[in-house]
């Protein structure tokens, strides 16, 4: 072995408490470090993870219990366990700390880290191979000063056991996989997200994930525990992921991103369905090569691990449960999808679905405790007592009611929930898993209906401006005819509109002669239509004289009507050569520009058929006039 | 304490061999050979009785934690032996060997103690430690060597996944002879494609195939040569999963199927019963099926198992660095290597 | 031909005619005249016939009357012989006067300049020539280089091209379509495959018009042929296909007598019941010879995705009976996911294993239930490769191994190994999986001494099969030559 200098080793920092009340009553006895996953103590598996990853040496935070952390971590030591023998473990102790910003603001104040360091998140699991991955770090470092922080994705499907609901997140990243926008869903229901547009007008390559669960791994270069103290409001990692983003500019770092592939998995027991997630799917051997403690004996059928010692009087109604060490269990018990802890007595009868029942407690018989209920440690749970949907711990709480003392060593825990619909959601999710719904189709379509409806106002800003000046224009000159206003007042109106919609002289022109030329098309087609044409006309012509004073106005009156005849099918040519003649005799339009813009015209449309008759009628009559004047 | 101290030697090297540090089953046997060695050498003990409780205890050790690791075990088993042998050599008693009567009337007494302290068996046997490394620093070359006498010319091979043993006699052929290889891409890890890249590096006109298209392929094959993880005591294999499916289809089309092994694979244990948890172990199922499925994986089992159980009569030669050997000669070829005391630990 | 040279042959001199006008004056007017006439009838013409575009002188409707749509339409057919066939046109043009000559290249150039027009407006129109378009780029088969095609197999290798755009000129658009789904399998098994062809036939009949000279059936028959003609080059066709294709051209020809009218009708009906019975029907017989053969605890072995075995498993479950199933999967399709997606759906209890591992399940098996791409007459059965392999795997640990396979995918062929009829799938497929940690170094090794072979289907001799179900009965697999002798 050869001697590695001290900068050359990777560090890595497991902060081992969860800060929250996720795991009450079981964590107010035993720290989330030494909660059994199979039977195991959850901190040994972290620990092997990070010895198989390379990692030399590492700092256990803790912040409660801390004496029996340390009595375990000194066990383990002795009793030669795989990581020590490459790993060197230290625990920190801060009885002050209150989340997981504080805990890595005290980090910083000891000054023990140096270079950059594996930060774990409490109750991470995973097999993930962490050497190559702290080398593209370095690199990225190398490249971009500022890259703070590398954050680890696995790909996982939506609606998986092990895809916390509470963590959905939605991510944006640039060709160099660094993050450019970053949004945990999970507690919204919103189903829109918005992206702000810089980052695609200055990357040219976005990809956006929505199919990414965190595995609270983080490589961390040595700016992180700096950011951390400079910025009090960042108490967790997700808030410094969301700051950095947010504050660019100011604070000049970035974060970067990598997604794993193939058999590497990466995890964290956050809460109690996460808890039973992974646990499920460290017995299917996701983790490879995590494994729990061999046990073949004790591996029964229908998906249930035992530990050691522990007597079963009949186990066929025992399905999909963990139990721990000197457990006994009497007869005709039924226990399914539960996790019971060590040195636990269940008594005869009894049926447990769905909880967690801490160690040393008993359970009397013909009780029922199903529907999620965590059990605390040292319960003793009476005679046919019903217990659903509860948390019980053997100590009497603070603001403890009545009915919520079930016994003498059995009381119920009340924990402040927020009585919004997202508390109770995430609080839902973050119970154990009790069924699958059946397959969730129509609620698909349903989403899809909705989306439709709010994707329809995609325009872009300026026309809109145009049509709203347009639908005024038709407005207000339908009511001036309709009421016999006068033309001037019109014009003003006209006028005041353009400005307020800030629409140029062309457009005002163009739309105005269409306006007047659709509301000609309203008229009951019949003998009486070219009569009530010529009036509209005629009524307008002030207004028409306003506008077309000039060549290119000429050319926008021509436009406008080629314009409704084409999108109008029940133009025909009659109405065309009408118009045209009418403008042309007015003298509103001249020959000259008329015939420029015959020529501009697509010879192969329909309306240059309605349009040429007329044409040819004006060369005639030119060629008439001229050989008159001849 | 210095029995502890020895484990934490072993401690390390299951730890790596789980982890996937250590890989190659070469490499696991250099690695206990060393062990060995400082043992021998650096390590407390007075007689031979002392060394071979070490040596037990350390079996013990890794036969727990990692069942179906043959290779460390055996090599320590074979040293084991090789300690009664140069006992047996320095003690003065029954040199002339066990003759017909001996063995007949002799009783259990008579056993040796093994505690006798001998001035210089530590040295012989770290000489003989030195000779059975160089032995299996070679082995390999020695088994490359004798690649010309099972490939003729125009022959078409087939082969499984990856295997340095395998490569190398293949690459010793081809130097003279043209022949062309069919590669099993061997699913799930697919080495196979690892070996088909090497292989056409040096101008060896390779194939690769997925595990599907085996039958359909085995008719125009010449030969199977293959490599194994170990070799059960009735001549049978623990091979890769899926060998015993190309074995079968071999039998089938009457293909022989040769298997390329080294000394330190042959164990003494037999296969009794082929439950999963006994003989077989395994994998993460994210190489079956990624975890980026979604719900599906709630509801359905996924199996990746690693070994696979090949019986005797589909194999027809084992080829080591002696010679080549029939299956129903395995059980001589343990007799050579291990004393009988030493397979049951 | 004649009635068309009449209106135009009498303007040999200067003279002026009846109506005043001078020859150039009543050219002038005729121009006229067809401009205004044939932007209404371009319309006309591609909304009757949408799927008919591509080849415009098959619409009969427009009326008779005008003389100078016909001669349209003559000028056009004959534009299109003069591109197929330059010899004859240039004798036939030898004997006509000089006068004639030039107004008729006149009129052809008039006809050229129209036909354009209409050429250019349909496409606008219709996005199922679109969809061609593009195509090509998409569907143009990777060709091997030649020193990397494996030697034992060159035989199957394909060298047709398709991106010759007037290959499919002349085809059917759903026909095109159904190339391109095939090409890209997108449409995998021969069932499914079976009933796209059919379908993809009535659309053709219900679109077909036949041009005035030609007979229906006749007529059908050629453009059938060239639309499978191009389907062959997007992938050879399967056996269930040919088989369908087969008993369609026999109807085809009993119908001839029928009236036209009826015809269209009869055959619809007719590829309508060939469906319900050769299709669906058997599946429900096969279904039920199996269900009763199913138990309780039953651990049932599949292999791929079969459509029929998917249905027999479906109904087993639903009649309550408690049973497991494994997949066994394959590269490189990897069909059996979506095998198992469809089962979990269903509700079924599945495991899923990839080939390797077939000795360590079939351990707990009972049965093996396997479908077919088509059983050949010397009882060998053809199917989606690896099915051999797992049949093998079976009979040793002496497991029964049921093949399902309906009457109609009974084939005249007769093989006996793999190579001879085969198809071959593209060989980047292997390359890439997805549960790799890294990619596979085949990526970017560009050895010529290395290949890569991927057959799609392989051949399972009869002695691995237990039994075969059809719906006629349960039968050995030697007894396929006489069911193809009893069937019609």
């Amino acid at each position: 072995m050869s001697i590695k200098s001290k900068d050359d080793i990777i560090q890595a920092v497991v902060v081992a408490d969860t800060f929250g009340d996720e795991f009450l009553p079981l964590s107010s006895d035993i720290p989330l470090a030494l909660f059994p996953l199979i039977n195991r103590p959850l901190i040994d598996y972290t620990l092997e993870f990070l010895s198989l990853g390379g990692i030399e040496e590492t700092f256990l935070f803790c912040c409660s219990h801390t004496d029996a952390i340390k009595a375990h971590i000194n066990q383990s030591v002795k009793d030669k366990a795989g990581w020590s023998l490459t790993m060197k473990v230290n625990v920190i102790v801060s009885e002050s700390c209150h989340s997981f910003g504080d805990c890595l603001r005290d980090l910083d104040r000891k000054g023990i880290l140096r270079g950059n360091f594996v930060l774990l998140e409490p109750g991470t699991l995973s097999n993930i191979k962490l050497l190559p991955i702290v080398k593209k770090h370095n690199e990225v470092a190398n490249k971009d000063k500022g890259a703070a922080m590398t954050v680890i994705y696995q790909e996982a499907g939506i609606g998986q056991m092990g895809r916390d609901l509470n963590e959905e997140v939605v991510v944006a990243v640039n060709n160099n996989n660094r993050v450019l926008f970053h949004r945990k869903l999970g507690q919204s229901r919103d189903r829109k997200i918005e992206f702000p547009l810089e980052i695609f007008l200055e990357n040219s390559n976005v990809s956006l994930h929505h199919n990414l669960k965190d595995t609270h791994i983080a490589i961390c270069s040595p700016s992180v525990l700096p950011l951390f103290s400079d910025n009090f409001d960042f108490q967790s990692k997700d808030d410094f992921v969301k700051g950095l983003l947010m504050n660019e500019e100011i604070l000049g770092s970035t974060v970067y991103c990598h997604v794993t592939k193939g058999s590497h998995f990466g995890g964290a027991i956050t809460n109690w369905r996460m808890y039973q997630a992974i646990s499920h799917e460290l017995q299917n051997k996701w983790i490879y090569p995590l494994q729990p403690p061999a046990l073949k004996a004790h591996n029964l059928k229908n998906g249930v691990v035992t530990g050691d010692k522990v007597v079963l009087n009949d186990n066929k109604k025992i399905a999909n449960s963990i139990i721990g060490d000197n457990v006994t269990i009497g007869k005709n018990v039924q226990i399914e999808h539960s996790f019971i802890l060590s040195n636990t007595k269940i008594a005869d009868n009894v049926i447990i679905t769905h909880s967690v029942i801490g160690p040393n407690c008993h359970i009397k018989a013909n009780s029922r405790i199903t529907a999620s209920s965590i059990i605390g440690k040292d319960v003793v749970i009476e005679n046919e007592q019903f217990i659903e949907n509860s948390l019980v711990q053997s100590t009497q709480p603070e603001n403890c009611e009545e009915k919520d003392k079930l016994g003498k060593k059995a009381f119920r825990l009340k924990l402040e929930t927020d009585d919004d619909d997202l508390g109770a959601l995430s609080r839902k999710l973050s119970q154990l898993h009790i069924g699958d719904s059946p397959v969730e189709e129509s609620e698909d379509e349903a989403f899809t209906d909705s989306e439709d409806e709010e994707l329809s106002y995609t325009q872009s800003p300026v026309p809109d401006d145009t049509k709203l000046f347009f639908t005024e224009v038709i407005d207000s000159l339908t009511r001036g005819f309709e009421d016999e206003l006068r033309c001037e007042n019109l014009i003003l109106e006209i006028n005041s509109s353009r400005y307020a919609y800030n629409v140029t002289v062309k457009e005002v022109n163009f739309n105005v002669i269409k306006a007047i030329l659709i509301m000609s098309l309203r008229f009951p087609i019949g003998a009486q239509y070219f009569s009530q044409f010529v009036r509209l006309l005629s009524f307008f012509a002030p207004i028409l004289k306003n506008y077309i004073r000039n060549e290119g106005a000429m050319l926008d009156c021509l436009q406008a009507i080629e314009d409704v005849a084409i999108s109008n099918e029940n133009v025909n040519e009659k109405w065309v050569m009408f118009t045209m003649k009418w403008f042309y005799d007015k003298d509103f339009v001249t020959e000259d520009v008329i015939m420029e813009w015959s020529k501009s015209l697509d010879t192969k449309s329909r309306f240059y058929g309605q349009v040429k008759p007329f044409i040819e009628w004006l060369e005639e009559a030119e060629e008439a006039s001229s050989s008159e004047d001849d | 304490m210095p029995e502890n101290e020895n484990l934490t030697d072993v401690i390390k090297l299951i730890s790596d061999i789980r982890h996937g540090k250590v890989f190659n089953s070469y490499e696991i046997a250099l690695r206990t050979e060393q062990l060995l060695e400082k043992l021998i050498s650096e390590g407390q003990w007075n007689n031979a009785r002392e060394l071979m409780q070490q040596i037990k205890d350390k079996i013990r050790q890794v036969s727990q934690s990692l069942p179906l690791e043959a290779t460390a075990t055996n090599i320590m088993r074979h040293i084991l032996k090789v300690i009664r042998e140069e006992f047996d050599l320095g003690s003065e008693k029954k040199a002339e060997g066990q003759s017909l009567h001996q063995i007949v009337t002799g009783d259990q007494s008579d056993e040796l103690d093994y505690s006798e302290s001998h001035g210089n068996l530590r040295n012989r046997l770290l000489d003989h430690l030195t000779e059975y490394k160089v032995e299996l620093e070679t082995s390999t070359e020695n088994i490359a060597a004798q690649a010309l006498e099972h490939i003729h010319t125009n022959e078409i091979i087939l082969t499984v996944g990856i295997s340095n043993t395998v490569e190398k006699f293949l690459k010793h052929a081809a130097k003279q002879r043209k022949f062309q290889v069919i590669v099993v891409e061997a699913a799930p890890l697919y080495r196979g494609h690892k070996m088909a890249a090497s292989l056409a590096n040096s101008n060896i006109q390779t194939t690769v195939i997925p595990d599907s298209g085996v039958f359909a392929m085995m008719s125009r094959v010449n030969k199977v040569i293959i490599g194994t993880h170990s070799v059960m005591a009735d001549g049978g294999l623990r091979a890769a999963s899926g060998v015993h499916a190309i074995a079968l289809a071999a039998k089938h089309y009457s293909v022989p199927v040769m298997v390329l092994s080294h000394m330190y694979k042959l164990t003494p244990t037999y296969v009794c019963s082929h439950e999963k948890d006994t003989f077989n172990m395994c994998a993460s199922p994210a190489n079956v099926i990624p975890y980026s499925t979604g719900p599906l994986l709630n509801k359905i089992t996924v199996y990746n198992p690693i070994f696979d159980y090949v019986p005797p009569e589909l194999v027809t030669l084992f080829i080591s660095h002696q010679g080549g050997n029939a299956p129903s000669y395995v059980y001589r070829l343990l007799s050579e290597l291990y004393h009988p005391d030493d397979y049951e630990l | 031909m004649d009635k068309g040279k009449q209106t135009n042959a009498p303007s040999k001199g200067g003279k002026v005619d009846g109506d005043g006008l001078t020859k150039k004056e009543r050219r002038a007017l005729k121009v006229q005249e067809k401009n205004k006439q044939h932007p209404p009838d371009n319309k006309k013409d591609s909304q009757n016939a949408p799927a008919m575009k591509t080849e415009p002188a098959k619409p009969a409707n427009v009326p008779p009357g005008q003389l100078s749509e016909k001669e349209l339409r003559r000028l056009e057919w004959e534009k299109k012989l003069a591109e197929q066939k330059p010899k004859p046109e240039k004798s036939e043009n030898d004997n006509i006067s000089k006068a004639e000559l030039k107004a008729r290249r006149r009129e052809q150039q008039e006809a050229q300049r129209l036909a354009k027009q209409q050429q250019q407006k349909p496409p606008e129109k219709a996005a199922e020539v679109k969809k061609a378009a593009p195509s090509p780029k998409k569907v143009e088969k990777k060709k091997v280089s030649d020193s990397r095609r494996l030697q034992i197999v060159s035989h199957l290798y394909s060298d047709a091209s398709f991106s010759n755009a007037s290959v499919y000129k002349n085809v059917h658009p759903a026909f095109v379509r159904l190339g391109v789904q095939y090409s890209t399998k997108k449409i995998l098994g021969s069932n499914a495959r079976a009933r796209a062809l059919l379908a993809a036939v009535k659309c053709l009949i219900n679109d077909l018009q036949t041009p005035p000279k030609q007979e229906f059936c006749r007529y059908l028959e050629t453009v059938l042929q060239t639309c499978m003609d191009y389907l062959q080059l997007c992938r050879p066709l399967a056996v269930s296909m040919t088989n369908a294709l087969r008993h369609f051209k026999t109807k085809l020809h009993q119908v001839e007598c029928l009236e036209d009218n009826v015809k269209k009708e009869k055959l619809l009906e007719e590829i309508e019941t060939y469906v319900a019975e050769e299709i669906d029907k058997a599946g429900e017989a096969i279904s039920l010879k199996v269900n009763e053969k199913i138990s309780n605890g039953d651990v049932i072995l599949t292999y791929g995705c079969s459509s029929l075995v998917t249905k027999i498993l479906k109904d087993a479950h639903l009649a309550g009976k408690q049973f497991k199933v494994v997949v066994i999967d394959g590269r490189p399709l990897l069909e059996g996911r979506t095998m198992l997606q469809r089962l979990v759906q269903i509700g079924i209890n599945c495991t899923y294993v990839q080939m390797n591992a077939v000795s360590y399940v079939m351990n707990q098996a009972t049965k093996l239930l396997l479908g077919a791409h088509a059983l050949l007459t010397n009882g060998y059965v053809m199917s989606r490769i690896g099915t051999a392999q797992v049949a093998l795997v079976a009979q040793a640990f002496s497991k029964p191994v049921l093949v399902c396979c309906e009457t109609y995918k009974f084939s005249e062929q007769v093989l006996t190994d793999s190579f001879v009829y085969n198809e071959l799938g593209d060989p980047e497929m292997l390359f890439t999986a997805n549960t790799l940690d890294e990619s596979s170094p085949l990526v970017t090794s560009k050895n010529d001494n290395l290949q890569i072979l991927n057959l799609l289907y392989d051949v399972t001799p009869p002695d691995l099969i237990t039994a075969v179900v059809t719906e006629l009965a349960i039968l050995p697999c030697t007894s396929a030559p006489v069911v193809l002798r009893i069937k019609p």
